[in-house]
């Protein structure tokens, strides 16, 4: 039997940001898109930002992450800006098989 | 000199006579005279360093502290004078042939070539001095790698496949078998140092010795144990001057001393709890040399002959050190047929490579049917092929009948005649592949067709051949005096 | 009146190693030309360097001074300031290096790699002091987005580094998110945000606190490149051949497995969750230095082997802190100094002819003789030959192993070695052996001052584990001191 102490708002509330961190890590290291993973990036620190603040912890560690969310945002999308320029592609795979295929190409001396 | 200063000189002078041989690779005879001049200076400190140790004087070094409780320090003890100054006095015979060959075959770099050898040569000193476990197995590791540019010298197609299995061999063993025993005898003792009578002794159940052994046996993969000896017949690629460096005077001979000092240090004569992993390596290694002498029979070309012949001669030695492990009273006869056997082994070995070696630089011949009627034309290098085929078989008197005598008894004694049966018929197998092969290179009527150096071998060619065949009728006269100078080894030290 | 700003900046040399990176990195970035910027940034890292070595020299000399808080947000403990050192001097090695390196990305962005290369440093360092644990993963973040960057800016040179990219900003992202996660979890159950805290609370909540802290050595595990975890960091560093890897390889790696160091010495110290975390460490050190050394014998390209040997190493220092003894927590730093030697020595040499796959290593003894050399010491320390400090951290590790009953550790240490021989032994084979194939043979090494600190720290590798009396000193000083000085 589960007490109502045990069902607060927010436990509740830490366990569905623990989840949405957990579906956004998943997006963001098996998605075959560099969009789609950045975006993962985003839920999963969203749902961080969602699971500290149930859990009760200071202002500043929240100001802390959102800073954080807010870096990697950027980072995230100047990365895929700079993917297109450069291979003319965002899904991972085909990057993927670029490189693999200028890593068999030998060198011209 | 102080038996400290003579040990620095024996281990130091083989490193500065690389670096001098690399630098100064021209003129070759300034080479030739600096690897000559110094081999002979190291084998000279090895024989003060066996007067010193006949006198009761003793000597230890301490290079380094790398580990709290561990320190790469040498010693001298009457096992390892002995084989140093065999070894080393081998080296000097084999420094005048190396120099030959060079000149004669025209190798390539010979001065990268003279180099490592002077470097392996440094190793085995260093397994034979070696104070303990640790500096065991970094002199161990260190020869390995001195070695390798040796086998993989030529850096051919077939060199290099060969030089690859003989370092993942040798380093594999070492650090999957020999590496583990060692921490686990720390584990049990706490010290790593060599002791009389054994660091083990009192300190294990049967099972652990029984397990250590094969380990410590089994990761000493110089001594060409099977399933461990793919490094020997993978070695036979390398020129002849790197051969004789391999398979009689380094890492053969180095595997022989680091399993006799592990057996008589680690472990201790007669210590019975390992008794049962000891009958069952006698086997292995009793098999082995039958099947090993039975592969050379079937080997036409001479290096690989040769290599079998050998690994089944090196063998003989690990089956004597076990048999010290035997419960009885033979266990010293073992050690001491173990140490005859790495003496007869070296000066036979040497002799039958360096007169191959001989043969390849003047007639470019190395098939065995090639040989037939060549001692005709080179009378002195197969005068003493054919002492030292003498000696691998173990006809008296020369130095491998002792070893075989006293290996035979210590099987006997030790109540396992088969061990007996086996070392016999390793050494009819033996008489089989060498003795034919010398009486037709001896009887057989002179080939007519062209040589490759029509005016003959060198002196320097061919005096090492015979000087080092003279060398396997030594023991015929100092036996007796061997067997009183090693006795400290196999005697524990009187209680205080 | 200069002694007295000496002692000033000595009392305060915690937050010196912080701030003197940090400056350096402002400064590079307003010097703008590439070489002046280098002087600078050498210069910042050099000052860092010397007050992390001279503080950790203080902490660990025995004067045993209780500095253990620095005002309210430092607190300095044995591992931190050992780690600090080494973390220290291995920036200012990289920033040397990298001088190498300037004109490989554009004379323009040269500044700016320096500046992010001292960045790294300085978050890793303020990691390994911080007290709180939300500034540990703010300075952990700093660090690794300054790693993030420094990867994409070298995309100048080869497209390849993108990809890199984009695998350290996805992986960090979620080890960022599981640090915090994990941060809220311990501060919910012991009421406190402090590490040191951690030790000394009474934890009512031990499943919460336990699962915290697995989070946040997840999250380290990942920035420290532990397999099975690592798959960014061969693809980060794997197409990186310029003296930046070192910051990427080397640096970053080094600060993530330090302070992981420092987060266990705490969490291990906490009775009522040091045994899961205990666990914890224990399986992932076993998986990566399982997984690192397969993947390590079958690699094709020089820089991801040695990533791969990096994370079967980084399994080897796990394994030694998941012993949670202080001869466990000594094993573990000599294998951190290990592990940094031997992958400067690795990754310096292939920076210096610009080596990626194993192909272009034939005949690299010939044309590149001193990178070759460089190349085999940190090979042989990485086999964990005798006398190089490779041998020395697996030696601790087994006889700390060994003293505590867990045998299948030491055998793990004789797996990593042996596939040591393999992989190293293939590497020398080579180099030494093998003639230049005919598309690489003109190639010759480069011949730059810049590169000798690869060469000093190969030559460093065998020198140390000829003679390591001071380091085995000042390691076992630190792990006496695990958590702060006070106690």
């Amino acid at each position: 039997m589960v007490s109502g102490a045990a069902l607060s708002v927010d436990f509740l509330l830490a366990a569905g940001g623990a989840t949405l961190l957990l579906i956004g890590a998943v997006a963001a290291l098996l998605s075959g898109n560099a969009i789609k993973r950045v975006g993962g990036l985003l839920i999963c620190g969203l749902g961080s930002v969602a699971a500290l603040a149930a859990m009760g912890v200071g202002n500043a560690a929240l100001v802390t992450v959102i800073a954080l969310l807010f870096v990697y945002a950027v980072l995230g999308t100047a990365l895929v800006v700079r993917l297109q320029e450069s291979y003319g592609a965002i899904e991972t795979p085909e990057i993927d098989g670029a490189d693999a295929n200028s890593d068999g190409r030998e060198p011209t001396s | 000199m102080t038996p400290e200063i003579a040990m620095f000189c024996v281990l130091g002078a083989p490193v500065v006579q690389a670096l001098l041989v690399m630098l100064i690779p021209k003129p070759p005879g300034l080479r030739d005279l600096i690897h000559i001049g110094f081999s002979l200076f190291a084998a000279s400190c090895a024989v003060y360093l066996v007067s010193a140790v006949a006198h009761g004087q003793t000597g230890y070094i301490v290079l380094a502290r790398p580990l709290p409780n561990v320190d790469l320090a040498f010693e001298i003890d009457p096992l390892g004078a002995m084989m140093t100054a065999v070894l080393t006095g081998l080296g000097v015979l084999h420094a005048v042939h190396a120099a030959g060959v060079a000149r004669a075959k025209q190798e390539r770099e010979p001065s990268r070539m003279l180099a490592f050898i002077a470097l392996a040569m440094a190793g085995v000193t260093a397994v034979a001095f070696s104070a303990n476990l640790f500096s065991l197995f970094v002199a161990y590791q260190a020869l390995a790698l001195a070695a390798f540019p040796l086998v993989a010298h030529r850096g051919d197609s077939e060199a290099r496949p060969a030089a690859r299995a003989f370092l993942a061999t040798l380093l594999a063993s070492s650090v999957g078998c020999f590496l583990p025993a060692i921490i686990w005898t720390y584990a049990i003792s706490g010290t790593l140092d060599f002791q009389v009578g054994g660091v083990l002794a009192g300190r294990v159940d049967a099972l652990t010795a029984n397990v250590l052994l094969v380990f410590y046996v089994m990761g000493i993969a110089m001594a060409a144990i099977p399933p461990m000896h793919r490094w020997l017949p993978a070695s036979s690629t390398g020129p002849f001057p790197a051969l004789v460096t391999i398979q009689a005077l380094a890492v053969l001979p180095a595997g022989g001393i680091g399993v006799l000092k592990v057996v008589t240090f680690v472990f201790g004569v007669g210590m019975a709890e390992a008794a049962i992993a000891a009958q069952a390596l006698i086997v292995l290694v009793g098999v082995g040399m039958i099947v090993a002498a039975l592969i050379a029979l079937s080997k036409q070309d001479i290096r690989e002959r040769l290599a079998y012949s050998c690994m089944a001669q090196s063998l003989a030695v690990v089956m004597g050190a076990l048999l010290s492990l035997q419960p009885g009273h033979f266990g010293p006869a073992g050690l001491f047929a173990a140490a005859l056997q790495i003496i007869a082994l070296s000066c036979s070995a040497a002799t039958l490579l360096m007169g191959a070696g001989t043969t390849a630089a003047i007639t470019g011949r190395t098939k065995v049917a090639d040989y037939a009627g060549l001692g005709r034309v080179m009378p002195w290098t197969f005068a003493g092929f054919a002492i030292a085929s003498a000696s691998m078989i173990g006809m008296p008197p020369f130095a491998g009948a002792w070893a075989k005598l006293w290996l035979i008894t210590a099987a006997a004694g030790s109540g396992l005649v088969w061990a007996a049966g086996l070392a016999a018929g390793a050494a009819i197998l033996t008489f089989a592949h060498l003795g034919p092969l010398a009486a037709s290179a001896l009887a057989a009527r002179a080939p007519t067709d062209a040589f490759k150096r029509p005016d003959g071998a060198s002196i320097l060619l061919a005096a090492p051949v015979i000087l080092a065949a003279a060398a396997t009728l030594s023991l015929l006269v100092s036996v007796n005096s061997l067997a009183e100078f090693l006795a400290p080894i196999w005697t524990a030290r009187a209680a205080p | 009146m200069t002694p007295a700003y000496l002692d000033l900046a000595r009392a305060h040399a915690p937050l010196l190693m912080i701030v003197a990176p940090l400056l350096g990195a402002a400064l590079t970035l307003v010097t703008g030309a590439a070489r002046v910027s280098w002087v600078v940034a050498c210069v910042a890292a050099g000052i860092g360097a010397y007050a992390a070595i001279d503080f950790a020299s203080v902490v660990l000399g025995g004067a045993g001074q209780a500095i253990a808080g620095v005002g309210v947000a430092l607190f300095v403990d044995g591992v931190g300031s050992f780690a600090a050192a080494l973390l220290a001097s291995v920036a200012a090695v990289t920033i040397l290096a990298v001088g190498a390196s300037l004109k490989d990305s554009g004379a323009a962005v040269a500044p700016l790699a320096l500046a992010l290369v001292l960045c790294i440093a300085s978050g890793w360092i303020g990691a390994l002091v911080a007290r709180d644990l939300i500034a540990i993963v703010a300075a952990v973040e700093t660090a690794w987005l300054a790693s993030v960057g420094l990867v994409m800016l070298n995309a100048q040179r080869g497209r390849g580094a993108l990809n890199g990219a984009l695998r350290m900003l996805s992986y960090g992202g979620v080890g960022a998110a599981f640090m915090l996660l994990g941060a809220g979890m311990i501060a919910r159950a012991t009421g406190s945000f402090a590490i040191d805290a951690l030790p000394l609370a009474h934890i009512q909540a031990h499943n919460l606190a336990a699962a915290g802290a697995a989070l946040i050595v997840l999250g380290l595990a990942v920035k420290g490149a532990v397999a099975p975890m690592h798959a960014w960091a061969a693809a980060a560093v794997g197409r990186l051949p310029t003296t930046y890897v070192l910051g990427i390889g080397v640096l970053s790696v080094l600060g993530a497995l330090s302070a992981l160091v420092r987060f266990s010495a705490y969490a291990i110290a906490a009775p009522e969750i040091g045994a899961a975390i205990s666990a914890t460490l224990a399986v992932l050190g076993a998986a990566s230095v399982i997984v690192g050394s397969v993947q390590a014998v079958g690699a094709r390209n020089l820089l991801r082997l040695t990533a791969y040997a990096g994370a079967s190493q980084a399994g080897c220092v796990l394994l030694s802190i998941a012993l949670g003894s202080p001869a466990g927590f000594a094993a573990a730093l000599m294998q951190l100094v290990a592990f940094s030697a031997a992958a400067m020595a690795l990754y310096g040499g292939a920076a210096a002819g610009r080596v990626q796959s194993l192909e272009m290593l034939d005949g690299y003894g010939q044309r590149a003789p001193l990178a070759s050399a460089a190349i085999t010491l940190g090979a042989l320390s990485l086999m964990g030959a005798p006398l190089t400090i490779g041998f020395l951290g697996r030696w601790r590790l087994v006889e700390a192993g060994v003293g505590a009953g867990w045998w299948w550790a030491a055998a793990l240490v004789v797996v990593a070695s042996l596939a040591g021989v393999f992989y190293g032994g293939r590497l020398i084979e080579r180099m030494y052996f093998r003639r230049a194939n005919a598309a690489y043979a003109g190639e010759r090494g480069v011949w730059r001052i810049a590169l000798a600190p690869a060469l000093i720290v190969a030559i460093a590798t065998v020198t140390i584990g000829v003679a390591p009396g001071f380091l085995l000193r000042a390691a076992a000083a630190a792990s006496l001191k695990l958590t702060g000085l006070a106690s």
